[in-house]
């Protein structure tokens, strides 16, 4: 071992090239290897890529910080997905795949549980009541008082141009969409609002899993 | 080659004095935050919780503990060979506010880049890499000797810290303020668990024991009682730091194995964590009058049985039973803002201390800097505490389960469990009255503890008080232990 140390560490120069070459080893392993694999095989990579309105909420999303309370992180045991998914109506434990989040740059899991996981809020909540959420109720509750995102649904500056160009920027980096799909931004995003886009994504949250499983029941 | 100047005073004195402005950010941010969830008050737009939340954290750690330690790191260096660079050293510190600067008026502009610890937008984030190159070129450019372990643990950290930076924040512009991330789903999600877990490593843990390895065996002349365990730990952290962020991909959707390797990796992590804060208490165990008998001993001493306490608590919720049950509760071993809060700022209040009082020959005002201490020990107590309680009884309530599902079926009664208001009660009196109540009196705490070391810092640098006095290292105790008792 203190040869090791001697060699890596033996002047300031190598102490700070043998740092960089651990940390860039270390990311190649924890990263790089574990997901050098293609995974979009599979049914799911045949469903349609994401409206561009689910991707401009999924940039509302994180912009007002709704990761920072909510995880996407649904884990597989029986008390916490009959917490977080319909389980009576769908009949089954959509735990959440890879393949689901194959569009979503950058990832949205999250870190904490101030509020409940959102991972399959598509099979507990629809439009008009996520609306209502975000709106903030008149109820004096704390699920109100947390959601006051009224003004979300008076600003309508989607910019799509700025979107288009991410678009266009998450295709450089790889990310399975098509080339036509950045243009639709402008026609997609006129008239809505902030608000109408984070419903968007909201209603995307495990949308895909369902499908696929209600393709594959039928 | 021109040296063109080695008096370091203006570069270590910006440092410190943008780090405490720094920390004096992140507590006002930081106690609205925790008010904002109290009252159930999170008032979403400009100032929402969601806003203010990586305002906290961005200030605190970035701004704050990597100041602090920046001017820790320049006062080693002085004393371990002749600093030159000077005006490129000031550049950085230039580049590093600069860039703070701006990913704040980002943040609070909407320009979140949604990724935990790395909010801050492209332009800012290219400004703080190239400070920390500048860092890096004067140290290189300093020290020329054999290094010693405090300047190894520096500059690997340094050197770990820009690169893990680098690479956690790797994105293509696409307008002023936004940027796409290289990687996208689960493998996105990879590279943040390891940038979350190297800037707890490398931006807080390495500098903090590299100025804990220079500043007791320099001040107190107590040698480091292992020094071998010392060069190991510096290996052992360094390389395990990228590896262990894996460990939070368990139970996701992210490959298994390599959640399984990062649970190994993580537990050994802390484990070497444990070695290095044992090695500094058992060395500053065999003259413990010289270390207490001065302010900032009395910090460091207490800042390294944090780091030990939240070592252990990380190794042991680590493996994967303990994520699935106290993962996502109230004490979340991802949120490494409370590591930063609780252990990092007592360690890095005491070196603070510490440089001033030396540059300065001026003592701080002793009522007013115990009296921060104090604060700070028992704010951290309670937050651990009432922490790790609330975080396994809302574990216990979440798995509860009857044939008809979950026994606890409302998410407020999970929030709020080890509360004793009552299930009727107001959610504010349920905050106030149970275990998060305490937590937050502890973060309170601190608060006003990190308040009035600043307010002690300012009465150094204006030159008040009484004249410094190094640690009395001759006590009667240590000489002639029967004349103690």
């Amino acid at each position: 071992m203190s040869r090791i140390y001697e060699k890596l560490f033996s002047s300031p120069l190598s102490t700070v090239l043998s740092s960089i070459a651990i940390v860039i080893v270390g990311y190649g392993i924890a990263v790089c290897l574990p997901f050098s694999e293609n995974i979009s095989h599979g049914s799911l990579s045949q469903l349609s890529t994401e409206d561009t309105l689910v991707l401009k909420g999924h940039e509302v999303y994180y912009q007002e910080g709704c990761q920072y309370c909510h995880s996407q992180n649904l884990r597989p045991f029986g008390w916490e997905v009959s917490r977080y998914v319909n389980v009576e109506k769908y009949g089954y434990y959509p735990v959440p795949t890879a393949m689901e989040y194959s569009h979503e740059t950058p990832a949205m899991r999250g870190s904490f549980r101030i509020g409940p996981d959102l991972s399959r809020v598509a099979g507990k909540q629809d439009a008009a009541g996520l609306t209502s959420l975000l709106r903030g109720g008149k109820e004096d509750n704390l699920r109100n008082r947390y959601h006051a995102y009224g003004y979300l649904f008076n600003d309508d500056d989607l910019q799509p141009l700025f979107l288009s160009w991410k678009i266009r920027m998450m295709l450089e980096a790889g990310v399975p969409l098509s080339d036509p799909y950045h243009k639709s931004a402008f026609d997609r995003l006129e008239g809505q609002t902030r608000g109408d886009a984070l419903v968007a994504y909201l209603l995307s949250l495990g949308q895909k899993s369902m499908q696929y499983n209600g393709a594959f029941y039928r | 080659m021109i040296k063109l100047t080695s008096d370091f005073r203006k570069v270590l004195s910006f440092h410190l004095g943008a780090g405490v402005i720094w920390t004096l950010i992140a507590i006002v941010f930081g106690l609205l935050n925790q008010l904002q969830l109290m009252l159930g008050w999170p008032q979403p737009d400009v100032l929402g919780y969601g806003v203010i939340r990586p305002l906290f954290t961005t200030s605190l750690i970035f701004g704050g503990i990597v100041n602090l330690s920046l001017a820790g790191s320049y006062y080693v260096m002085q004393k371990s060979g002749d600093l030159a660079w000077q005006p490129l050293a000031l550049a950085g510190f230039g580049l590093q506010q600069l860039g703070l600067l701006l990913g704040v008026i980002g943040i609070l502009l909407g320009a979140n880049k949604g990724r935990e610890y790395g909010e801050m937008n492209w332009v800012s984030d290219h400004l703080f890499f190239l400070s920390l190159v500048f860092f890096i070129a004067v140290a290189l450019r300093s020290l020329k000797k054999e290094l010693n372990a405090p300047v190894l643990f520096i500059l690997a950290g340094a050197a770990g810290g820009a690169i893990s930076f680098m690479l956690g924040n790797l994105a293509l512009p696409y307008s002023p303020m936004g940027e796409v991330p290289l990687t996208a789903g689960m493998k996105d999600q990879a590279v943040q668990e390891f940038y979350r877990i190297s800037v707890l490593g490398y931006f807080v843990l390495f500098p903090a024991f590299g100025l804990l390895y220079h500043f007791i065996p320099t001040h107190y002349k107590l040698p480091i009682y292992n020094e071998g365990a010392v060069r190991f730990q510096a290996l052992a952290m360094l390389a395990l730091i990228p590896l262990s962020g894996a460990a939070y991909l368990a139970y996701g959707a992210g490959p298994q194995m390599s959640a399984t390797f990062g649970i190994v990796c993580g537990i050994a992590l802390n484990f070497a964590v444990i070695m290095g804060a044992a090695n500094l208490l058992y060395t500053v165990s065999r003259g413990p009058s010289r270390v207490w008998s001065n302010l900032d001993g009395s910090y460091l001493v207490w800042g390294v049985r944090f780091i030990l306490i939240l070592a252990i608590l990380r190794a042991i919720s680590l493996p994967r039973f303990m994520q699935a049950d106290v993962g996502y509760t109230w004490w979340n071993s991802r949120d490494i803002s409370q590591d930063a809060l609780v252990a990092a700022s007592v360690v890095f209040a005491g070196l603070a201390y510490g440089y001033s009082q030396r540059f300065n020959q001026k003592a701080a005002a002793n009522t007013l800097a115990s009296a921060a201490l104090l604060l700070a020990v028992v704010g951290s107590c309670l937050m651990i505490v009432a922490g790790t309680v609330q975080g396994i009884l809302g574990g216990m309530s979440a798995r509860a389960m009857t044939e008809a599902g979950p026994a606890v079926t409302s998410f407020s009664a999970l929030l709020f469990a080890g509360n004793v208001a009552g299930d009727t009660a107001s959610p504010t009196l349920k905050f106030i009255l149970g275990l998060r109540g305490i937590y937050f009196l502890g973060y309170a705490s601190v608060t006003v503890s990190l308040a009035t070391w600043a307010l002690s810092m300012l009465s150094i640098w204006r030159g008040q008080g009484n004249p410094f006095q190094e640690a009395d290292l001759h006590l009667p105790d240590e000489e002639n232990p029967e004349e103690a008792r």
